[in-house]
């Protein structure tokens, strides 16, 4: 069996892993990069083909400095690399006006949208139902909505995203095991041994981005905190389209709080090709990457329309053309979860999901990079650290 | 990892109707495809040489020294292909252990299919 002795072992190459695998090979870093599948796949986050993206994220302050940043890593990478990746078309976000916006653990996600937006000086406007009507005439609305727009929101590409950060990365050097899945995680005072069905590692530092298979991989009394959770996007297409333009020139992305309860909530996106893309939530039932269910009951599509997409977009019809299952890692508080191990400094573990994550991993992955290299942690990544997840 | 686990979870995906042709004899080829779903047809001068099902690996010679496709691949019923390119067919062979094993092997059950029908 032969052994890598490379300085950075990055374990799983999704959204997190591709990112940090790039930002350290860009550093000259002697870093290898490995995965049980061939990203990008459709069996973790990182598909599906569109993820929102937003910089006053409602979830909480400390999750802005990362969207930020990652705003400007995304044209950078474009720049770097010759290839699209995230389309500015406004994100809006709306609800009842007096009314509870509940998600992702906060009660007033618009209120928080809207406070944090203006804290750290992000352009925005706000709109009453009548001008959001009058911009964007495919929306149904009942009257009393109020909207956060934030021109400078929109959506990433998210297997272009992993793509053309593994591409650049091995540009830079990196090496990238693709088809190799690990056994065992054996954290250890000075670094960590690593077993896969191909090799053993025994890398100076290891960083864990396994996604939905970090609770399995790296069991302690953090990640047995994290929650997997089978989440279902449904695409349906516009059958009025010289009346109603979906196209992201003519639609944002959206967050709609139609009511005040926890699951009258839906998001979605403009039509990039296969249909407008919704879907919702769910925060009850767990799953395993093993056990869910892959495939989609069409039952689930015609259920979210009726309940959500019906009534509100215009010339949005059933059933579904297209419908795709992905999974949540949910770390308590919608946090996410990134530090080292407490008794294994030289492994670094990342989770950061909970269905907010994806618009957050370029900077996560530049944070991580510095993380392994400095030995510190960069402050952006402090509330992120497990005493704070612990403390949730 | 089994290759054929690996190969079926990639997302770039086409999706054919029945009666469609995925790719004719003598066309240019830059793509190999692995048959996700459905059944597909491969044609070598108008005859039927095999009928492909979930897994099977399509259009791998052409990716492989640039010449025009072998054989024809119809679509029987409805297909969902996943789609390789040049630069992923590079990589995959360079980074999946057994990857270049696994498309030699359907390429030589291939060749000896074809040479029965000889």
């Amino acid at each position: 069996m032969p052994i890598w002795r490379p300085e950075v072992l990055v374990i799983g190459l999704g959204a997190m892993g591709s990112a940090t695998l790039y930002q350290l090979a860009k550093r000259g870093v002697d870093v290898v990069g490995i995965d049980q599948y061939a990203p990008p796949h459709n069996l973790g986050s990182t598909h599906g083909e569109t993820r929102i993206t937003r910089e006053a994220v409602g979830e909480g302050a400390s999750f802005v400095p990362l969207a930020m940043r990652s705003h400007v890593l995304w044209r950078e990478i474009e720049h770097e690399s010759g290839t699209h990746l995230f389309r500015q078309c406004g994100g809006l976000i709306l609800a009842r006006a007096k009314q509870q916006s509940p998600m992702h653990e906060q009660r007033d996600f618009l209120g928080n949208t809207i406070k944090l937006a203006g804290q750290f000086g992000i352009a925005h406007e706000l709109l009453d139902a009548q001008a959001m009507l009058s911009r964007f005439p495919q929306m149904l609305l009942s009257g009393d909505e109020v909207g956060y727009f934030e021109p400078g929101a929109g959506y990433l590409l998210p297997e272009a995203c992993v793509s053309v950060q593994l591409e650049l990365a091995r540009e830079y050097g990196a090496r990238v095991h693709l088809g190799e899945r690990v056994r065992s995680v054996i954290p250890e005072r000075d670094g960590a041994i690593i077993e896969t069905e191909q090799a053993r590692y025994t890398p100076k530092i290891t960083i864990v981005c396994a996604g939905p298979w970090l609770p399995q991989l790296l069991r302690n009394e953090n990640t047995v905190q994290l929650c997997v959770r089978r989440q279902v996007l449904h695409w349906f297409v516009n059958r009025q389209p010289r009346r109603y333009q979906y196209a992201p020139e003519n639609f944002p992305i959206f967050i709609w709080h139609w009511g005040c309860g926890g699951n009258d909530v839906f998001y979605g996106f403009p039509d990039v090709g296969g249909g407008v893309k919704v879907a919702t939530e769910q925060m009850i039932e767990s799953t395993t990457p093993e056990t869910v269910a892959r495939d989609v009951d069409p039952a689930e599509s015609a259920a979210m329309f009726a309940t959500h997409v019906s009534g509100r977009l215009r010339g949005i019809t059933a059933p579904a053309v297209n419908a795709a299952t992905c999974l949540y890692t949910n770390a308590p508080g919608a946090n996410f979860l990134i530090d080292r191990l407490p008794d294994s400094p030289n492994v670094i573990v990342v989770s950061a999901c909970s269905g907010h994550g994806f618009k957050h991993s370029a900077a996560i992955g530049e944070a991580v990079a510095e993380m392994a290299i400095t030995n510190a942690t960069p402050k952006v990544l402090l509330p992120f650290a497990a005493k704070q997840l612990l403390t949730d | 990892m089994k290759i054929e686990e690996l190969l079926m979870y990639q997302t770039d995906v086409q999706v054919l109707p029945a009666g469609a042709t995925l790719f004719a004899e003598g066309d240019p080829g830059d793509s190999m495809f692995v048959l996700v779903s459905g059944t597909a047809e491969v044609i070598l001068r108008g005859k039927v040489i095999e009928t492909a099902v979930g897994g099977a690996i399509l259009g791998e010679m052409a990716i492989i020294d640039n010449s025009p496709r072998a054989a024809s691949v119809v679509a029987r019923d409805e297909c969902s292909f996943i789609v390789i390119n040049a630069s992923r067919f590079s990589e995959l062979t360079g980074e999946v252990p057994n990857f270049a094993l696994h498309v030699m092997r359907a390429m030589a059950d291939r060749l000896r299919r074809v040479g029965k029908l000889l």
